[in-house]
This record gives structure tokens, sequence and C-alpha cells, in this order.
């Protein structure tokens, strides 16, 4: 085999080495960006369940009912509470 | 003729009769103190009982006051601080009555624990009132958020070309009964907030009796129209489901 022949399959096998390490560390960051990307709409969605004063989501409103119902309840217990002893000795 | 023997004997017999007569006097007044005493036991244990009862109640009322939000922090304070005393007053009638030796005195200290101080029959239904009346007017808060929040969607449909009224009929409805329970509460609380313990008084008693009546009254009505408001909500968010 000749000289020349010998340096061209060097380089041809340089030039493979080099397109294998360029893809895999191509692809490594497509796969990290992708992550970030999960990561980040994970992140949206958790932020979105937290209701502000002014949300109008069901979510929100369920809440709202919730408490008010809560409050209803704590009124009957108020009000039960509010009829004078009939017994004049009390 | 009595002679000696006879007159001697007459004697012996009076100093026996007499003897016997106060052997029984001993015995009965021994018995009316036996009887005074656990009388006066008695009196002391059963004010003790309504007492502690109403020592009871009284703290629970307090910490129910400490949870109101709408009345100012000075008229929190200054039921909080009357509910206080009827304790600290309470607490001390019942040493007095503990440390009472007649029946008399202990009967009469008794009789305080009703007239002078009306826990039962006015502190804790007034002081139930205003707590409901503040809880009327966090509801009122509350259920108008969200009012705004329904408000807002019912817009949204209407302008999308749905059919909303039924909704507007729902929210009028609810703007009306947070406006009377509001007006009830108020007119609940003003009439009982300056009630004070009749001391034995049967007009005042008569009095108190009638305002209290009254408030309690205003406080129904306005829980039945928050209950009404409650159900408008739901009316609102099925229709809205409805017609999307």
């Amino acid at each position: 085999m000749s000289k020349s022949k010998i340096i061209g399959i060097v380089i041809v096998i340089i030039v493979i080495v080099l397109g294998i390490m360029y893809f895999n560390g191509s692809s490594k960051s497509n796969s990290a960006s992708n992550t970030n990307q999960a990561t980040n709409t994970t992140q949206t969605n958790t932020n979105s369940t937290v209701s502000s004063p002014t949300d109008n989501s069901d979510a929100s409103l369920n809440n709202d009912v919730s408490n008010i119902d809560a409050q209803l309840n704590g009124l009957d217990t108020d009000v039960s509470s509010t009829t004078p002893s009939s017994d004049s000795t009390q | 003729m009595i002679n000696k023997n006879t007159i001697s004997k007459f004697a012996i017999g009076m100093v026996s009769v007499a003897t016997l007569l106060s052997g029984f006097a001993v015995t009965a007044n021994a018995q009316t103190s036996a009887t005074t005493n656990s009388n006066l036991a008695k009196v002391i244990s059963r004010s003790d009982t309504a007492i502690s009862t109403r020592i009871d109640a009284l703290n629970k009322l307090s910490t129910r006051v400490g949870q109101m939000k709408n009345i100012s922090a000075s008229e929190v304070s200054s039921i909080s601080t009357e509910v206080q005393t009827e304790i600290n007053n309470l607490t001390t009638l019942k040493s007095k009555i503990d440390a009472d030796t007649d029946i008399t005195t202990a009967r009469a200290d008794a009789k305080k624990i009703t007239n002078d101080y009306r826990i039962y029959a006015l502190v804790i239904p007034q002081t139930s009132i205003i707590a409901s009346s503040d809880r009327i007017t966090t509801l009122v808060g509350m259920i108008n958020a969200i009012q705004t929040k329904l408000q807002a969607r019912v817009t949204t449909a209407q302008n999308t070309g749905k059919d909303v009224t039924a909704l507007t009929a729902a929210l009028t409805d609810m703007t009306a009964k947070l406006n009377d329970a509001t007006s009830q509460a108020n007119t609940a609380q003003s009439g009982v907030v300056s009630l004070t313990p009749d001391q034995g008084n049967t007009t005042t008693a008569s009095a108190n009796k009638a305002a209290l009546l009254s408030a309690r009254t205003n406080i129904k009505t306005a829980t039945a129209d928050l209950k009404a408001a409650r159900q408008d909500i739901n009316t609102i968010t099925q229709e809205l489901k409805a017609i999307k």
C-alpha cells in the first residue's frame, strides 16, 4: 500500500470519528433542550393552579364556594346560641 | 293527807321528766343543726355547678369573640373585656359562696348568679347575635366576590350570543338577598349591643328578652337570605355549563 493511500484512509477515519462526535453532541443538546422545555411546561402548569383574588378559573370558584359553605355552617352554629333562655331564673 | 314519802316520790318523778325533756331538746337541736349544714352544703354545691357551667360557656364565647373579623378592634376589645369581667365576677362570687357559713347568706349569694349576671338570659344570646352579625358581613363580602366572577362569565356568554335571561335574574336576586342580609344583620347588632343585665327588674328583663328575640329573627332572616344567594350561585354555575 502506498504512503498516499494510507494518509487518505486515516483522513477518512478522522472525518468519520469527528462526524460521529458532532452527531452525538447535537443529540445530547437536543435532549437537554427538550428536558428543559418539559420542566418549563411543568412549572407553567403548576403556576396555573395557584389562584389569585381575581382568578376566575373553575378551581378558584369551587374553592370560593367551599369557603362560603364552611362559613354558612359556622353561622348555623352561631345562630343556635342566640335564643335567650325562657327560664326567668337564668 | 300528803305524807313525806309521796312528796319525795313526786319530786323524783318531776326530775326524771325534766331530764327526759332536756334530752329530747338536745337531740332536736343537733338534728336541726345537721339539717342546716346539709342544706348549706347543697346550696354551695348547686351554686358551684351553676357557676362552672356559665364560666365554661363564657370561655367558649370569648374564643368566638376573638374570631370576629368585621367589627372594629375597639368593639371586639370592649366585648372581650365584658365577657372576661363576667368570668372574673362569677369566680369571685364562687369563692364567697364556698366560704358562706349560714344558709341565708348562701341562698342570697346563689340568687346573684342569675339576677346579677343573666348569662343564659342575656350575655350569651347577646354576644352570639353580635358574632352572627359579624359572620354575615364576612359572608356577604365572600358572596359579593364570587358574584363579580360569575357576572364576568355571564357577560362573556352574553357577548357570544347566548340567552342569559335566567342568569341575569339569578344575579339580580343575589344582589337583593345580599343587601337584605346586610340590613338585617346591622339591625340585629344595633338592637342588642347596649343591653345590660336586669338586676331583677322585670320590666328591663322583658325589654331585654323582646330585643333579643327581635334580633334573633333578623339574624334568621339574614341567614335565609345568604342561603338563597348560595342557591343562586348553584343556579348560575349550572346554567353556564348548560349554555356552553
